[in-house]
């Protein structure tokens, strides 16, 4: 280990001006691939005609079990409002909202965005609840076919872009490190000890896109949660805190992955003749 | 040491560079292996050093086999081997992290390293440069520390490629004086170079390279 930390330190002190911005292209790529990645999952907007009557991003639609008899419906509709989290609370007649069902349901709108999916929670432990439908239980498979294209396209170029600025940033990294190299193929220092803190920089990198894609995720639901009424009908799977978080931490996979292909790539290029002692 | 047997090697457009190479250095020895430009001594050299592939015959380096040495393998006998290359370039640091950086690959830590370095800077009195920049010492300077630099980790055999080269009269006599020094520690040297050799180096044993074949004396 004291071999990667001396190498890997080394390696990292000659990065310069020309390979450091390489570099920042390469870690751009990634963080775009994985932020491609993400918008299949977080952005879109619901389709209501689908999926019920439209609801905003402050509303919960709670549909109660047909066996609830009214003064049922009377004592959960007074307790549900006594929440901290309810600003508003309704009983809606299911033609009302041209739905074909004979139970009828309550309509909540939740103080702020924020304290949706809190409310889902809650709502979802009570006896007599049949279901509960809000902006993020919909998002599913919101975005169109040409979108869907589209972001598919701009992922693939982004990886391949990825793997074309790896093979740019670690050649002009390499080029300042080669008579290093060379030092260590002339001392048999072995290829398990000259490649690794290499792989290790791409994975540095990899790692970097990924905390960037992470803060550009959790702001993009700050925001959409703030500004409801522009951006959660564009983004409306930022509403729900577990596909924000299953998204962010799969992006920042990826990016590791992405990163350790790059690394990987990167010292496969020690291999070539101009860093053999006799080329 | 060193054993050659019918070695032969064909340049990428089949010129025989070497023929029928039969060379034999003994352990302790000093040789000179000496011969015109492009005469094949950096390709021996090469070979010698697991540096080159090897084609036809035989390489005992140390009683093993050059040619059937696995990968890992020959990665340990070169770190039983100070080889330096043809017009060494020190790396862009200090001298004494030059040294440092060889000791520090091969897996030593930094005290370690230092106090190796600091021994091998010594014994070819290197030590009052060893906070200058490698790549602005004299030429003389920079022979200095490519000899530290092969013998800081105690090689079983050291391999010079022209050191001589580029360098003054003068200089090429220290040289000589170093290397005899280096020798009386008990290492096995084999030094290549097309320059006339300076009186001193007479007394050790030269061997020639020309047409592909060696020629004692």
């Amino acid at each position: 280990m004291t071999q990667f930390w001396f190498l890997l330190g080394n390696l990292l002190r000659v990065i310069g001006s020309r390979s450091g911005a390489l570099f920042i292209v390469l870690i751009l790529l990634i963080f775009s691939s994985g932020a491609l990645f993400s918008s299949f999952f977080l952005l879109g907007t619901p389709a209501p005609d689908d999926a019920g009557p439209s609801l905003s991003a402050d509303e919960v639609f709670v549909h109660l079990s047909p066996q609830l008899s009214q003064q049922k419906i009377n004592d959960l509709y007074l307790k549900i409002r006594e929440w901290e989290d309810v600003s508003q609370i309704n009983y809606r007649y299911p033609q009302e909202l041209g739905l074909e069902k004979a139970e009828g349901l309550l309509v909540i709108k939740a103080v702020s965005v924020a304290k949706v999916t809190e409310l889902i929670d809650a709502l979802s432990a009570i006896d007599g609840i049949a279901g509960v439908d809000s902006l993020s239980t919909r998002h599913a498979d919101s975005l169109s076919a040409p979108v869907k294209i589209g972001l598919l396209i701009g992922l693939a170029l982004s990886i391949v872009g990825s793997l074309i600025a790896a093979r740019y940033a670690f050649a002009e990294l390499l080029k300042a490190f080669s008579e290093e190299i060379r030092m260590m193929r002339l001392a048999g220092t072995a290829e398990q000890v000259i490649q690794p803190p290499i792989v290790a920089i791409g994975v540095l990198c990899g790692i970097s896109a990924g905390l960037l894609l992470i803060v550009a995720i959790y702001l993009l639901r700050f925001l959409a949660i703030t500004y409801p009424e522009t951006l959660l009908h564009a983004a409306s799977g930022c509403v729900n805190p577990a596909r924000v978080l299953t998204v962010s931490l799969v992006g920042f996979l990826l990016g590791l992955v992405l990163g350790g292909l790059a690394g990987v790539l990167g010292a496969s290029l020690t291999e070539s003749s101009k860093f053999q002692v006799y080329s | 040491m060193i054993q050659l047997s019918e070695l032969q090697f064909l340049s990428e457009d089949g010129i025989k560079v070497l023929d029928d190479v039969h060379l034999r250095v003994d352990r302790g020895e000093l040789v000179f292996l000496t011969g015109p430009a492009a005469a094949g001594k950096t390709i021996l050299l090469g070979l010698v050093a697991t540096q080159i592939p090897p084609q036809n015959g035989q390489i005992l380096v140390h009683g093993r086999n050059i040619a059937r040495l696995s990968r890992k393998k020959a990665f340990q006998l070169r770190r039983q081997i100070g080889f330096i290359p043809q017009r060494f370039s020190p790396l862009p640091k200090t001298v004494l992290d030059n040294v440092i950086f060889k000791l520090r690959t091969l897996g030593d830590f930094r005290e370690q390293a230092e106090e190796k370095a600091l021994a091998a800077l010594e014994m070819v009195s290197l030590t009052r440069k060893l906070a200058a920049s490698a790549t602005e010492i004299e030429p003389i300077d920079r022979v200095r520390l490519a000899f530290a630099v092969a013998i800081c980790n105690d090689p079983l055999l050291l391999l010079f490629d022209e050191p001589f080269e580029e360098l003054s009269a003068d200089d090429r006599s220290k040289v000589c004086s170093l290397l005899e020094e280096i020798h009386l520690r008990g290492f096995t040297i084999l030094v290549t170079t097309r320059n006339p050799l300076p009186s001193l180096i007479e007394k050790y044993r030269v061997v020639q390279l020309l047409d592909g074949k060696v020629k004692e004396g």
